[in-house]
């Protein structure tokens, strides 16, 4: 039997580890941490389509989607309460003029943006509507996961690092540490110096706002049309644009700011500043709720904006998965089920789609920039 | 009315407007002058600290939630001539300014602390050369099945509600739990006429046995204790030695089941000592530290500029925290050049021996009540998310074996309690410090507006 090493217990890695076990691999996970210690645990839980333009990242949100909807029976009988994947429809807001709808949403203007969250501000002249926009609880799904892969035999060892991958008895080692996927030295040096990384990943801080538990007064997920703008950014300064969303619990969530700090932990009053300042623009009632916490989190950001899926260029053995940026917890089914796929010798084709194109998420893509 | 901690702690009384019943706005003067070092907390420690650092001639503004000044301990209303002397003296100072009614929401390593009325008003910034933070503590009740239910609150909560606003938590009450202050709030109970059905705590007097070497060097403790039992025994309050072991609702009466017998009940007040409020700690940079002699999370150090003093450093009541509270005050005026070395060493060594003395007896009392520690899988663990000990164990089934995974799994502490009331239990049940409970950046529910500031621009250019 193939036996397969998966490095980090997020979203990813418990994707990974459930797709693989499912083909019948013969799978074990290591986690430095506990249980959703790192970006998973701090995620809104966006399973998108409306962020994404047409491309490779759309056809594997698309999967991805398939995928979610697929799993969800499985998941939920894993965890206390179920995944709470809801299909609850994303909406891109504009106070300046029309949104481009693309090719899967449908263009509003200001009455059908009222239409949909009555309580949208006046100054919002139009917006756009992707009922496949879905949301679920993060953590809880890649727990799901990681539950529903030991089911068939996967085994997952959480406070245990992977220091060197020559340590691992594994036919292929999957690198899914997420934003800390640039550190990962597949030798064990440490501190990686960049000639020794075999990833450019690194981390893109994102402040969030929880509210009170509230009645529902947001339908949807939504937010500005700059957050698409930011999204593709490269800059590495501040950059915010307004998220708003419900969540079945009751407390409302703000983001979304975005900045390459490394992993600073220090607050940034601006960061917070803009947040409240955006979702006050967007909901104006959203002024008198009271904040109850504040969190960040660290995105795995990739130079081009695109995981990276598929064999390391350089090391033998070696598997990337990760660099998803904010997308990880809505693409990790796909890119689970992908590497299921190519470890298993099938291509890039997938259960889902017998050709999925993965030559685009190839970690040698970047290999003029990596020290062979 | 519907409250648990009555402090402005535990958000369990907060109307749909967002604002807590339990507190009241106070009128607040302008500052008339930029303060040097400012003092969080009005309680013993906090207003020792204030005086303290005033009469090195600093200039001082205290900020604490309540409309008086004085916290728990020493909270009486209005200043008046009988007033306790600490109380009347920092409100006499004219080098310190209260802002009461006032909370600190979030504060950074740098010093700087951001303040907002209770009512959410007024928010201000401010960055004094030198912080104290004295934020007091608030009753940690262990859990028991029926602790949830409206009508059960907290010893302190009970007391101050009764202080502040004369209110009676009703007019048959069961005081429950472990400590010496149920005793002192059975007697101010009864003493207002309330129905005391009797004090339950299973610790014995015979408890204190092997610590009277410490009894004895402490007179005064003695005295108190005897007179609050000779009250009581005047009032016709029994003193049960044993334990609350569940409550239940029927109709608008409490059942409260003791190991013996059962009592019927409007109210039951509980208590099993006291939670340091730690949060303002962790986020100004605080080492943090488990205290062994009760399990709470107590600050270990300081970064430059910053004091704790009070619960804050272990918990250890009134004389204790009238100690440390002046060594912090003179610590700050020595920080700020109003003190130099050799005055600064020489105030403070009695009040290190003070200090010491206080620690002593607060040791002895934490040996004699420990809490109650064993739960069943149906008795809440998170009050404001409804989670059970049983779903904690499902999730911790599943690999949860820290604070973070649990509350991600299963909403533990995710509420507006942010698991000031539930992370020592929860700790507790994982076998881990309750240090990752204290990490609140906001340390206390504020508007979404308060995080606007004026001096930036609202959107991105």
């Amino acid at each position: 039997m193939t036996k397969v090493a998966i490095v980090g217990a997020g979203i990813v890695g418990a994707a990974c580890a459930l797709a693989c076990a499912q083909r019948g691999l013969g799978v074990t996970v290591y986690e430095r941490g506990g249980l959703v210690a790192g970006t998973t645990g701090s995620g809104e839980g966006n399973i998108l389509v409306s962020d994404k333009a047409p491309g490779p990242e759309l056809d594997l949100a698309l999967r991805s989607s398939e995928l979610w909807r697929e799993w969800e029976p499985l998941l939920d009988r894993q965890v206390p309460g179920g995944i709470e994947l809801e299909r609850k429809g994303g909406l891109i807001v504009s106070r300046t003029g029309p949104v481009d709808p693309g090719p899967l949403g449908t263009a509003l203007d200001a009455a059908g943006v009222r239409d949909l969250e009555p309580e949208i501000s006046p100054e919002v002249v139009a917006g756009a509507y992707f009922p496949q926009d879905m949301q679920v609880q993060p953590a809880r799904a890649a727990v799901a996961m990681l539950a529903a892969a030991r089911e068939l035999g996967a085994t997952v060892k959480l406070r245990t690092p992977v220091t060197s991958i020559g340590e691992l008895d594994a036919d292929a080692i999957v690198n899914a540490t997420g934003a800390w996927a640039g550190q990962f030295d597949p030798a064990g040096r440490t501190p990686a110096s960049s000639r020794e990384r075999s990833s450019r990943v690194e981390p893109r801080r994102g402040f969030i706002l929880v509210t009170e538990p509230l009645p529902v007064r947001i339908r949807h997920k939504v937010y500005s049309a700059d957050y698409l703008d930011n999204v593709a950014s490269d800059d590495a300064a501040l950059q915010t644009s307004t998220v708003v969303e419900g969540t079945p619990a009751g407390p409302v969530l703000i983001g979304a700011t975005r900045e390459r700090v490394g992993f600073d932990t220090a607050p940034n009053p601006l960061a917070l500043h803009r947040l409240a300042a955006g979702a006050i623009a967007l909901f104006p009632f959203l002024a008198g709720v009271r904040i109850i916490r504040s969190y960040h989190g660290f995105r795995p950001f990739s130079p081009d904006h695109l995981p990276l899926i598929g064999p390391d260029p350089v090391t033998p053995r070696l598997w990337h998965a990760h660099g998803h940026e904010g997308a990880g917890i809505g693409l990790a089914p796909a890119t689970g089920d992908l590497i299921s796929a190519l470890l298993t010798g099938t291509g890039g084709t997938t259960r889902l789609q017998p050709a999925l194109d993965a030559t685009a998420f190839r970690p040698d893509r970047f290999t003029t920039e990596v020290a062979r | 009315m519907s409250y648990f901690c009555g402090i402005g702690v535990c958000q369990a009384c907060v109307t749909p407007d967002g604002q807590r019943s339990c507190l009241e706005p106070a009128f607040v003067e302008p500052l008339h002058f930029e303060p040097e070092l400012i003092v969080v907390g009005a309680g013993p420690a906090g207003l020792s600290a204030a005086l303290a650092a005033a009469e090195a001639g600093v200039r001082v503004a205290v900020v604490d939630r309540g409309k008086h000044p004085g916290g728990q301990y020493l909270r009486q209303g209005q200043i008046s001539a009988r007033s306790p002397e600490l109380v009347r003296r920092v409100a006499a100072h004219p080098s310190i300014h209260l802002l009461l009614g006032h909370e600190v929401w979030q504060a950074q390593p740098d010093r700087t602390l951001d303040l907002a009325g209770v009512d959410g008003s007024g928010v201000r910034s401010l960055r004094p050369d030198a912080v104290v933070l004295a934020p007091g503590a608030y009753d940690r009740v262990v859990p028991f099945p029926g602790w949830e239910l409206p009508g059960v609150v907290t010893v302190g909560g009970a007391q101050a509600l009764l202080k502040r606003q004369g209110h009676k938590v009703g007019p048959r009450v069961l005081v429950a739990g472990t400590g010496p202050l149920l005793l002192s709030l059975a007697v101010s109970l009864a003493s207002a006429g309330v129905k005391v059905v009797g004090v339950a705590d299973p610790v014995r007097l015979t408890a204190w046995l092997p610590h009277l070497s410490t009894v004895v060097r402490a007179p005064r403790k003695v005295l108190q204790a005897t007179a609050y039992r000779t009250r009581l025994a005047a009032l016709g309050v029994p003193i049960w030695g044993e334990g609350l072991e569940s409550v239940t609702r029927e109709g608008e009466r409490l059942i409260a089941r003791l190991a013996s017998r059962t009592v019927t009940v409007d109210a039951v007040a509980v208590g099993h000592g006291f939670t340091p409020q730690t949060e303002l700690a962790a986020a100004m940079g605080c080492t943090l530290a488990t205290d062994p002699r009760d399990g709470s999370t107590i600050v270990d150090g300081c970064p430059d500029g910053v004091y704790a003093a009070g619960e804050l450093t272990g918990v250890g009541g009134a004389d204790a925290a009238i100690a440390t509270g002046t060594l912090a005050g003179l610590a700050a005026a020595h920080r700020l050049g109003k003190l130099d070395d050799r005055a600064h060493a020489r105030a403070a060594r009695r009040w290190l021996k003070r200090a010491a003395a206080a620690a002593r007896f607060a040791t002895a009392l934490h040996a004699v009540h420990t809490p109650p520690v064993s739960f069943a899988d149906e008795t809440v663990l998170c009050r404001c998310e409804d989670v059970t000990f049983g779903t904690a164990r499902a999730a911790m089934a599943l690999g949860a074996d820290d604070p973070r995974s649990l509350k991600l799994l299963t909403r533990v502490g995710m509420g507006p309690c942010q698991g000031r009331l539930c992370g020592a239990s929860a700790a507790a049940l994982l076998g881990c410090p309750p240090d990752a409970y204290s990490h609140r950046p906001v340390a206390v529910p504020v508007p979404l507006t308060a995080f606007l500031r004026a001096d930036l621009p609202p959107e991105e250019s």
